[in-house]
């Protein structure tokens, strides 16, 4: 990319029909999809048929509703993640019916300074379209101003997927101190037809294997689009 | 707001003529949820949000039924049982940005080191390249123990940024561990490997000198 992220993350959603309790670190030994060493200094937070949720090391959250799963990294190489998230379904839970997937790429990353920061921002969302109230915008107080908080772009035309989407999100970075970061995150989301999830897992896993390290590509580029803009305002 | 969630407001029993949301109303009215299965928008990962007590998330979520369909992902960190957002929650965390990232498969393993096959991928290049040795002692102590000829890792040169912000170049490989052939695989694979064979010997048969002169 061209700005060298400060804080960077990749996470898998998958949506379906899960068993939440079932995912403590052991479940996933006895599976041969991690090795004990791996889950060495795994921290378990709840296993609850609500939510289970657990870390391994630095390099892997993982989180369990009972529609919902979502593994993630902070670690390249990302490849490891998807690697573990298909081995989970391909293997252990193959029968486990899914409907969607997301594959979501998050930067936190510096502009510099807060004006580059602010004129990026308005360059976005231009406040002169909002009429009489653009003039309040602008007001300042406590050392907060306003003007653009969150905006989304979605492309829908695509022609690699059954149903779906691709979203970004750009924000002021909450993490990035000095009003000199912007947060843009990339949901990359699969959908496949109900009926093909009677097949369990294995269409969108198919999917996954194909698509994540496209997907990654794909965000980190739409993401050089907005990074692009620091040397242009 | 338009006129079928109006309907759904019920009175606020307070001071003020303020009114309160029946929660059925919150799919009508948010601009940001969409009751229908293509939404992903949502809360997005990686920004620290007001956090919420685990019981009432869990109950909440179970009595009202809500279906989540949001395959973004909105970090939930169930060890902060404040409303507030802590000072931790918005420090930055240690991250690893990339450089550079090869593919490589390892062809010969000696005593301290071993050589592999590597393909560019940081350049989406699908050949191999360039081989390089490694230091056996880069490896964790588990694969170190578990690397053999054929074995496929991911090779990662980049810079590591720790919490205070610090950042110092790092490098780390990391070996691929692949789904397991399943018999179904194990047989189409086959099926192929007997098709093509088949198909060579056809080709074979119908140019006997161009299978002389090769």
């Amino acid at each position: 990319m061209l700005i060298e992220p400060e804080n960077n993350s990749v996470s898998i959603v998958l949506i379906g029909s899960l068993n939440t309790t079932i995912f403590h670190p052991s479940w996933f030994v006895a599976n041969n999809i991690l090795s004990k060493d791996d889950i060495e200094d795994a921290k378990v937070d709840i296993v609850h048929n609500a939510l289970t949720a657990f870390k391994i090391g630095d390099w892997l959250t993982v989180r369990v509703e009972p529609n919902r799963f979502i593994a993630e990294t902070t670690e390249p190489p990302f490849i490891r993640l998807n690697d573990f998230v298909v081995r989970t379904f391909s293997e252990a839970l193959v029968h486990t019916p899914l409907l969607q997937m997301g594959i979501n790429r998050h930067v936190h990353f510096s502009v510099g300074d807060e004006e580059t920061r602010n004129k990026i921002g308005k360059k976005l969302a231009p406040q002169e379209v909002w009429g009489e109230w653009a003039k309040s915008i602008v007001g300042e107080k406590d050392g907060k101003h306003g003007g653009m908080v969150s905006l989304t772009m979605q492309q829908a035309a695509l022609d690699d997927r059954f149903a779906g989407a691709i979203q970004a999100k750009i924000e002021p970075s909450a993490l990035i101190k000095n009003k000199t970061g912007i947060f843009i995150g990339v949901n990359d989301h699969y959908e496949i037809p109900k009926k093909d999830s009677s097949g369990g897992s294995t269409e969108i896993i198919d999917i996954l294997v194909k698509q994540f390290e496209t997907s990654i590509r794909r965000s980190e580029w739409i993401i050089d689009q907005i990074m692009n803009l620091k040397g242009k305002v | 707001m338009n006129q079928q969630a109006a309907e759904n407001l019920t009175q606020y029993k307070g001071t003020s003529d303020s009114f309160i949301l029946e929660n059925s109303a919150k799919d009508f009215i948010s601009q940001s949820e969409n009751v229908t299965s293509e939404n992903t928008t949502g809360d997005f990962a990686s920004q620290p949000k007001l956090f919420e007590k685990i019981p009432a998330d869990i109950f909440i979520s179970a009595k009202f039924k809500e279906k989540d369909v949001n395959t973004t992902y909105s970090r939930f960190n169930i060890n902060e049982k404040s409303t507030k957002v802590t000072a931790t929650s918005k420090a930055a965390r240690r991250s690893f940005s990339v450089l550079q990232e090869w593919e490589g498969y390892v062809v010969a393993i000696f005593k301290d080191t071993f050589t592999a096959r590597l393909t560019d991928v940081t350049r989406h290049s699908s050949i191999e390249e360039e081989e390089a040795d490694f230091p056996l002692d880069d490896l964790d102590d588990a694969d170190r123990l578990r690397i053999c000829e054929g074995a496929i890792f991911r090779w990662v040169l980049g810079y590591r940024r720790s919490p205070g912000g610090t950042k110092e170049r790092s490098s780390r490989i990391v070996f691929r561990k692949f789904p397991l052939w399943t018999k179904k695989e194990l047989n189409k694979n086959r099926l192929n490997a007997i098709e093509w064979e088949n198909q060579l010997n056809l080709d074979d048969n119908s140019n006997p000198t161009e299978v002389r002169s090769a």
